[in-house]
């Protein structure tokens, strides 16, 4: 299971995005983009890019507890996100549509944070053994 | 390993000599350990300067661009940089775990996620302190040591 999260997942992931991004912008470049979809793809890498500078910020203010970071963060990056999903027509903006993509952002959010949060973990275990092991000695 | 231990009203000063005829890993680090007892920080209180053993001090915290030792019971103002503290107790228990802090993994007692991608570490007397994600290898390494 670590292998899988330090090592395959983050390998998918780029290997993945990169993929993507070559294909959109040769596509875009030859001005072969007749269905605006890979126009789509370069804002969303915009929007991700975006939102990590706001996590920047955010990770700068000293939260006391682990559940006010998580809940600030995902406020204020889904308030970013249904600004830009308006802004450049991602979605037609009726009630089911939001629900469904606030659902995806939801999801999409807390699997990028229970992932880091379960490394963050391990390395935590890692040392509260050493420092076990010390105290032992 | 044979340990002598002799007593002697006539001994000035403590003196600790090792005799060997191949240091390995254990005695290094039985050395290094027992160089910080006899290593310790000028410390300034009340414009008074004292003499603080390391032992005594359970993390050194700069702030307003000062240096300061966090002992148990007081707190001392440093002369020297944390930077420079860093270099000179490289071969000790004390290691960094931010920008502006060296702690003495001697006191810690157990650490935990928080936010931001850092860690807590709490000390044997309770305090918190924060471990930035970009030292905690340095911790780990140290503690291995």
């Amino acid at each position: 299971m670590n292998k899988i999260r330090k090592i395959h997942l983050p390998a998918i992931s780029m290997a993945f995005t990169l993929a993507i991004l070559f294909s959109a912008t040769i596509t875009l470049l030859r001005g072969n983009d007749t269905t605006g979809i890979f126009a789509s793809v370069m804002q969303m890498l915009g929007f991700v890019v975006a939102l990590q500078i706001i996590n920047v910020f955010i990770s700068r203010i000293r939260f006391r507890k682990y559940y006010q970071y998580y809940l600030s963060n995902f406020f204020i990056m889904y308030a970013f996100f249904i600004s830009v999903a308006y802004v450049f027509h991602w979605f037609g903006f009726r009630l089911e549509n939001i629900i469904l993509n606030t659902i995806i952002f939801i999801f999409i959010f807390t699997f990028i944070q229970h992932h880091f949060y379960k490394l963050l973990k391990k390395e935590a275990d890692e040392i509260n053994a050493l420092l076990d092991n010390k105290e032992r000695q | 390993m044979k340990l002598t231990i002799n007593q002697s009203l006539d001994q000035e000063e403590t003196e600790i000599i090792i005799n060997y005829s191949v240091i390995d890993q254990r005695l290094q680090h039985l050395i290094d350990y027992i160089r910080q007892y006899s290593f310790s920080i000028q410390g300034i209180l009340d414009n008074s300067v004292f003499q603080i053993p390391l032992e005594k001090i359970m993390y050194i915290d700069t702030a307003d661009k000062k240096t300061f030792l966090y002992c148990t019971q007081k707190v001392y103002q440093a002369k020297e940089t944390l930077s420079t503290l860093e270099k000179v107790l490289l071969k000790t228990p004390f290691v960094r775990i931010s920008k502006s802090c060296i702690a003495n993994s001697t006191y810690l007692k157990c650490v935990k996620p928080i936010a931001n991608h850092h860690l807590e570490a709490m000390l044997k007397n309770g305090e918190k302190l924060i471990v930035s994600r970009s030292y905690i290898k340095d911790l780990k390494e140290k503690l291995k040591n």
